[in-house]
């Protein structure tokens, strides 16, 4: 299956719904709906509500993270909002400024 | 994955409201709303295109319906279905392919701006 990448130069205004893999590395506003995985790398900012199965953030995010499984927020990710997910990972290096709920 | 992959939608995603870039772009999922390119736009044979389109270049196999702007040429491929007016100064419609719309080549500037 292709991954669905959303390049540097590329600006989303909206919604994004899926089922598949998504990686971003430009920037996305508005809502994000995914079956899958959701990648934000370095380059990418994503000022969203994310509601997936798993987010990687090594980019920025601004938004609340509701996830069936897995966040993790890697040493150079930047993310502002509340996280729900049952495993929440926050690596040495990471800024992280919200609420965290692993649900128990 | 390296940092020159093209800019994929694919076919699981579906996105609605804008979307605007400065790079070549394939389109394998749905997008509706509108579409701005500097680049070359292809929307692929699973691609469906409810949306305005402004770009450089752009090269259709799947369905579209809006209105489509481009600055250099529009290629209707032979599996699309196409419902649109076409502005561009080179239009090519493949044999086979299904339009339905205006299309406008002379893309001259008024002389009162």
């Amino acid at each position: 299956m292709t991954n669905t990448i959303i390049g540097n130069t590329i600006v989303i205004d909206g919604e994004i719904n899926g089922e598949e893999d998504l990686v971003i590395r430009g920037t996305v506003k508005g809502k994000i709906a995914l079956k899958e995985s959701l990648y934000v790398e370095n380059s990418g900012n994503v000022e969203a509500d994310i509601e997936t199965r798993n987010v990687e953030v090594s980019g920025t995010v601004t938004g609340n993270i509701v996830a069936s499984d897995k966040v993790e927020i890697k040493s150079d990710g930047r993310m502002v909002g509340d996280i729900k997910a049952p495993r929440i990972l926050i690596a040495d290096g990471a800024n992280f400024k919200g609420n965290v709920d692993m649900g128990r | 994955m390296t940092a020159d992959t093209p800019c994929v939608i694919g076919k699981g995603i579906q996105i609605k409201g804008n979307l605007s870039g400065a790079e070549d772009l394939v389109i394998e999922g749905r997008v509706e709303g509108h579409i701005s390119l500097k680049n070359h736009l292809a929307i692929e044979s699973t691609g469906q295109i409810v949306a305005d389109m402004t770009t450089r270049s752009l090269s259709v196999q799947g369905e579209v319906s809006g209105n489509i702007e481009a600055e250099e040429m529009v290629e209707i491929k032979a599996d699309a279905k196409v419902v649109a007016d076409i502005r561009a100064p080179r239009v090519i419609i493949e044999d086979g392919a299904r339009f339905k719309g205006r299309v406008e080549m002379d893309v001259q500037l008024p002389n009162d701006i």
